[in-house]
């Protein structure tokens, strides 16, 4: 399968000095759900933030479809629907107004983006708030319009940042289903998260980052398996988590 | 054309969010500058003169596009809404024209209030299409101190207060509301390098039907121009 995202050598020291990714390697192939997972200050979202062109990298490459995101951020973003971390959104404008502007903003037209979101408010189950102003919204409801936001236009890559973190958990299993949904139509998705349950039910493959360091990858049973110090191996990945991050620390 | 029809979105997507507090613009865009005609015009023995209302019409400008401005650029650093612009395939320089666009919108509109103001004082200042030209290029280097103070701020009060003592400040330094040979010696020569110089001094001439606007022109289109070009690289649309 080809190779969507290509990550080499990528090192990233902040200038207070921290070393916040060091040398890591990573290719994710068209179709792909990658879960990334990792404690705090792990080094997740200082690799999302540079795959999104956020964040420069301090030295290393990522190429996304053979394009560099360092010399092509426009290009890049094109393709890319992004759930950033701490995104804010426009406290006075409606939900189907975030989604139209967004549209648009992707290069649609008045018509496109109206159907485009009413698309994005289906498959979010935001119909009933479309017409509320984001400042009367929980703060579930605002993180399930950011996903709504990175979803419109169907790009062909989505980088979620810790997209259900703060949500109920019919709120979380809706983001997943629409997730497996993107899947299944061949997107590339690539997401950052806290909670093992979502990486066990979402990932075809899972990398753990600790300190900066890719320390393992690949399906929930393979790191279950590498994590095994017994006969029998182990397949749950809390298990696994705690084992591969502790045995770095 | 993708680039004009960027512009125009964020503009639009800035008008449609600050359309909540519309009331509460058009009355700062009214009371402030016509507060500081007053004020100006009770200093100068009651006597209210074209030189006062040009200099509250850069006042309105600096106040709506440095003041007004800069904490929308604040906002969108410190609340996270830039993040969401610079992660859409907008380029940094749509961003920034349209919301120069936006501000120079109120700058403009603060400043022909302030015409119909003038009125009340029994002014009759000479109006000219070179008006709206002076204010557009006197609007686009202050707004470039708004994008200073957003990108060097570390948190959105400081921000705050830094475009509050410059918008406010660098009108009260510029012989904006008197003439040059007022200023002590080093403001003069710092007031020689601030955008409301020239724009007061231009405002002046026009609305007292004085020629020689040519040079004032002149320097704020070369501010402006200098501003347009390296301005998108003040943003912090990627971090270090």
């Amino acid at each position: 399968m080809t190779t969507v995202i290509r990550i080499q050598a990528l090192t990233k020291r902040y200038s207070n000095g921290t070393l916040a990714l060091d040398n890591l390697d990573l290719s994710v192939p068209g179709g792909e759900l990658l879960v990334i997972l990792g404690p705090n200050g792990a080094g997740k979202t200082t690799l999302v933030r540079q795959i999104t062109t956020e964040l420069r990298p301090s030295a290393g490459t990522i190429e996304i479809f053979g394009i560099d995101v360092v010399h092509e951020p426009q290009r890049i973003k094109q393709l890319m629907g992004v759930v950033p971390q701490e995104a804010g959104l426009f406290e006075h404008l409606t939900v189907s107004r975030h989604l139209r502007y967004f549209a648009r903003f992707r290069g649609a037209t008045s018509e496109e983006a109206r159907a485009a979101m009413y698309c994005a408010l289906g498959e979010l189950d935001l119909e009933r708030f479309s017409a509320v102003a984001i400042k009367d919204l929980s703060g579930g409801l605002k993180r399930r319009t950011l996903v709504a936001l990175a979803l419109i236009m169907n790009p062909p890559i989505l980088i979620l940042d810790e997209p259900t973190s703060g949500l109920d958990p019919e709120s979380r299993s809706k983001v997943w289903e629409v997730l497996h949904r993107r899947k299944n139509a061949g997107s590339t998705i690539l997401i950052t998260t806290h909670y093992l349950e979502e990486a066990e039910k979402l990932a075809d493959r899972a990398a753990i980052v600790s300190r900066g360091k890719l320390i393992a990858l690949g399906t929930v049973d393979e790191l279950g398996t590498r994590a095994a110090r017994g006969p029998a191996p182990r397949t749950d990945l809390t298990e696994v988590y705690f084992q591969l991050v502790r045995g770095d620390h | 054309m993708r680039f004009l029809r960027e512009i125009a979105l964020i503009f639009w997507l800035y008008v449609e969010e600050s359309r909540s507090a519309l009331g509460y613009f058009l009355l700062s865009a009214v009371a402030l500058p016509a507060g500081m005609l007053l004020f100006t015009t009770g200093v100068a023995e009651g006597k209210p003169s074209i030189r006062l209302l040009a200099g509250s019409m850069v006042f309105a400008l600096s106040m709506l596009s440095v003041v007004g401005l800069g904490f929308t650029l604040l906002e969108d650093r410190f609340r996270g809404r830039l993040k969401l612009i610079i992660t859409s395939p907008v380029s940094p320089r749509s961003y920034l024209l349209g919301v120069f666009l936006f501000a120079l919108c109120q700058g403009l509109l603060s400043a022909a209030l302030m015409l119909l103001f003038a009125a009340v004082l029994h002014l009759r200042p000479h109006l000219a299409w070179s008006l709206p030209l002076i204010a557009v290029v006197s609007t686009i280097p202050l707004a470039a101190i708004a994008l200073m103070s957003a990108r060097y701020a570390h948190n959105i009060q400081q921000g705050a207060l830094l475009n509050d003592l410059v918008g406010t400040g660098a009108v009260l330094v510029c012989p904006v509301f008197y003439s040059v040979e007022v200023l002590p010696a080093p403001l003069r020569y710092i007031s020689r390098v601030l955008p409301p110089t020239y724009a007061a001094d231009a405002f002046w001439k026009v609305l007292s039907d004085r020629p020689g606007i040519g040079f004032d022109l002149l320097v704020l289109g070369l501010m402006s121009v200098a501003v347009l070009l390296w301005g998108s690289h003040l943003l912090p649309w990627r971090d270090e």
